[in-house]
C-alpha cells in the first residue's frame, strides 16, 4: 500500500472531472468486464491502432498512460511510446491503463519528467476528464468533440 | 449581417443596452465565471506569487523578444517544423492560403483562434475559394449565425440556448429543442464529417516554448486534438508575443490560465506539439507550419508602457470582471479583442483614430488589474491610450477653453478679476440652474477686511 494516498487522491480527481477510475491488481480482468457492459466489439487499441479513415468506426479506444498527475486527475501520453493519438481522441469510450506507480503528485513534477527525455516527444497530450464543452449559456455538455466517457484503470502491483 | 465599429461605440453600447435578451445572457455569464475564477484561485494558497512569477517570465521574454523567437525558431525547425514570420495580418493570411493552394485543399478545419479572428482569415481563404469549418462549438455557432465572436473564451455567450437551438433548426435541421445535449450532439455528428474530408487544420497557439520548439495549445472538446491530428498538413498560427523561454515556465502558465479563464484546475485536453512525426508511420499530419504574426505588437514592444498589453495570455478574466462588458458585451467593442484588454490592444492594433472611443469605455475601477493573471495594470494603459488620443484628437475649441483656463489659474491677479468679471456678468447674464451664484464678497474679501 505505499501508493496508497496518492492513488486515491488520483482516483478522486478523475472522478470528480466525471471520468471512471477503477483500481486493481487484475487489468485483463477488468477490462473483459468494462468491454461486456459496453456490449461491443469495436475495440480499437493502441498496440495496433486504425489509421486515421478506419478510426471513424470504432465504439472503444484502448492505450495506456505514461504518466499520471494526482492532484489533477490528469493522464500523460507520449507518441513516443505509443501511437495514442487517434484512440485516445476519436471513439466514443477510451480506455486508459496505467500503472499505479507512473503516478505523481503534481504538475510541476510531470512536466519535470517530460523534460528530462532526451528529446521532447512529437505530440503528448494530457487528458482530465471526457471531454467537455460549456459554450452554450455556460452549460455543462459532456462529450462534444472527444470521448464522452473516460475509464482510467489503475494498475496495483499485487 | 451589420457588424458594429469601434468607430460607433457609444451607439452600439446604446442598442446593447436596449437588448434584454442580452443582457440576461451576460450577467448569468459574466457572474458564473467570475464566481469559478474566484473559487479557483483561492483553492490555491501561493496565487499571488504565480501571477508574480508568471508575470516575471513575461518580462524576462518581453526585455529581449526577438532572441526568445529566433530560439523557438531554431528548434522547431530542427524538429521538422516549417516557421514563417508574416508583418501584418494580409501577409499571414496570403502564407496560408498559399500553403492550402499548394496542397489543393477543398475544405479546412479551424479550432479556435483569436489571432486567426483578427487578421480575419476566414474571409481570405473562402475567397480563395476554400470551405472553412470553425470546430470549436462557440465558434460554430457563431460561424453559422455569420457573427463576430464576443468573448474571447466564450464566443458565443451573447446568445441564449433557445437562439441557438433555432438557429440548429434552420440551419442544420435539427428537430426543434433548447435541450444543450441535444444540439451539442448535432454539431459532434455535423463536425465529425468534416475532420474526416478535411486537408488542413488550422490552430492557434497558447504557449510558444523557445528552449524545446514546442508549441501548446489547451482546450476542453476535443477538437484542436482533432484539428491537430487528423489533416495531414497542420498549420498554427501565433502572435510573437507567445513564447516563453521554458518547458519548465507551463507549471506557472497551466496553473493560471485555466483557472483564470473557466476555474478549472486544468481544462480537459493540453496537447504539445514538437515538430513532425518522426517516423512515416506514426500518427499526425505530415506537415506542420507555424506563422509568427506581428501585426503591430512590435510597435507596442517598443514603447515602455505599453510593452505590458503583450504580456496578456488572453484568459478572459479581466472581461468577466468589468462593470463595462457585463452590460455591453462583447459585440459593441466593435473589435476582435473586448473588454478591458481589448480597449488597450484594439487601439494598438488598428490604429487610434478607428478606436479611439474604447480606452474611455471604463470607469478605471481596477477589477481588471486584480484578476488579471499576469498583472497587466490595464487602467495605467487606459489613461496612457486617454492621454495619447486626446493628445491627437480634442476640438480646437476645448483646446482654447483649457489654454484660458489654466492662465487664469495659475496667476492671482487674473484669477481676481475674472471673479469681478463673473460678479458683475452674473447680473445680466442668465446663468444655469444648477449653477451656484457668486457670493457678493469672496471669502479673500471678508478675511482681509473683517
Amino acid at each position: 500500500m505505499i501508493y496508497g494516498p496518492m492513488i486515491n487522491q488520483f482516483k478522486e480527481s478523475v472522478e470528480s472531472v466525471a471520468g471512471h477510475c477503477i483500481v486493481t491488481t487484475d487489468v485483463t480482468d477488468t477490462l473483459k468486464r468494462i468491454l461486456a457492459e459496453l456490449k461491443t466489439e469495436r475495440v480499437a487499441s493502441s498496440d495496433n491502432p486504425p489509421n486515421a479513415q478506419e478510426i471513424f468506426g470504432f465504439d472503444v479506444g484502448i492505450s495506456n498512460a505514461q504518466a499520471g498527475i494526482a492532484e489533477t486527475g490528469t493522464l500523460v501520453l507520449d507518441s513516443a511510446r505509443e501511437r495514442h493519438r487517434l484512440v485516445s481522441l476519436v471513439p466514443p469510450v477510451h480506455i486508459a491503463i496505467i500503472k499505479a506507480s507512473a503516478i505523481v503528485e503534481t504538475l510541476g513534477e510531470a512536466l519535470a519528467l517530460l523534460r528530462n527525455d532526451k528529446a521532447i516527444s512529437p505530440a503528448i497530450t494530457f487528458i482530465t476528464g471526457p471531454s467537455r464543452t460549456a459554450d452554450i449559456e455556460l452549460t455543462l455538455a459532456i462529450g462534444v468533440h472527444g470521448p464522452q466517457q473516460l475509464y482510467v484503470i489503475v494498475d496495483r502491483d499485487k | 449581417m451589420n457588424h458594429p465599429s469601434s468607430e460607433t461605440f457609444k451607439e452600439n453600447a446604446k442598442a446593447a443596452l436596449a437588448d434584454v435578451q442580452l443582457r440576461g445572457a451576460l450577467k448569468n455569464a459574466t457572474s458564473l465565471f467570475g464566481e469559478r475564477r474566484k473559487e479557483a484561485a483561492a483553492s490555491l494558497p501561493n496565487w499571488e506569487e504565480l501571477r508574480t512569477q508568471a508575470r516575471a517570465i513575461k518580462d524576462e521574454v518581453l526585455s529581449d523578444l526577438e532572441r526568445h523567437l529566433k530560439e523557438f525558431v531554431r528548434n522547431a525547425e530542427s524538429r521538422g517544423a516549417v516557421v514563417h514570420r508574416a508583418r501584418d495580418a494580409a501577409e499571414a493570411n496570403s502564407i496560408i492560403c498559399g500553403l492550402a493552394q499548394e496542397r489543393n485543399a477543398r475544405v479546412i478545419v479551424k479550432s479556435k483562434s483569436m489571432t486567426t479572428e483578427e487578421t480575419h482569415l476566414n474571409d481570405a481563404l473562402e475567397a480563395a475559394g476554400m470551405q472553412v469549418v470553425e470546430t470549436d462549438l462557440g465558434e460554430y455557432i457563431i460561424q453559422l449565425a455569420h457573427e463576430p465572436p464576443s468573448h474571447i473564451i466564450a464566443p458565443a455567450i451573447h446568445k441564449t440556448r433557445q437562439q441557438i437551438g433555432e438557429l440548429f433548426t434552420a440551419e442544420l435541421g435539427m428537430p426543434p429543442t433548447d435541450d444543450v445535449d441535444q444540439m451539442t450532439s448535432t454539431a459532434r455528428a455535423t463536425l465529425r464529417d468534416r475532420f474526416a474530408a478535411a486537408d488542413v487544420g488550422i490552430s492557434g497557439v497558447n504557449f510558444a516554448i523557445a528552449e524545446t520548439g514546442t508549441i501548446v495549445i489547451v482546450e476542453n472538446e476535443g477538437n484542436i486534438r482533432l484539428t491537430t491530428s487528423l489533416p495531414r498538413l497542420h498549420i498554427a498560427m501565433m502572435g510573437i508575443e507567445k513564447v516563453i523561454p521554458r518547458f519548465a515556465d507551463l507549471d506557472v502558465f497551466l496553473k493560471l490560465l485555466p483557472r483564470s479563464g473557466t476555474g478549472q484546475r486544468l481544462t480537459t485536453y493540453q496537447s504539445f506539439i514538437t515538430g513532425v512525426k518522426s517516423a512515416p508511420d506514426d500518427e499526425g499530419p505530415d506537415e506542420l507550419h507555424i506563422v509568427l504574426l506581428d501585426n503591430g505588437r512590435s510597435r507596442m514592444l517598443a514603447h515602455p508602457v505599453t510593452r505590458q498589453s503583450l504580456a496578456c495570455i488572453r484568459c478572459g478574466a479581466c472581461l468577466n470582471a468589468c462593470p463595462v462588458y457585463q452590460q455591453i458585451g462583447g459585440h459593441a467593442y466593435g473589435s476582435v479583442y473586448p473588454g478591458p484588454i481589448g480597449a488597450v490592444i484594439t487601439p494598438q492594433l488598428m490604429g487610434i483614430q478607428k478606436a479611439a472611443q474604447l480606452p474611455f469605455a471604463s470607469s478605471l475601477c481596477g477589477a481588471c488589474r486584480d484578476v488579471c493573471p499576469v498583472k497587466i495594470d490595464i487602467p495605467q494603459l487606459l489613461l496612457h491610450l486617454r492621454g495619447e488620443i486626446s493628445q491627437r484628437k480634442g476640438s480646437a475649441t476645448e483646446r482654447l477653453i483649457f489654454k484660458v483656463w489654466a492662465r487664469v489659474m495659475t496667476s492671482p491677479s487674473l484669477y481676481k478679476l475674472s471673479a469681478i468679471a463673473g460678479r458683475i456678468l452674473q447680473r445680466v447674464v442668465p446663468i444655469p440652474r444648477n449653477m451656484r451664484k457668486l457670493e457678493s464678497k469672496s471669502f479673500n474679501d471678508l478675511w482681509t477686511n473683517d
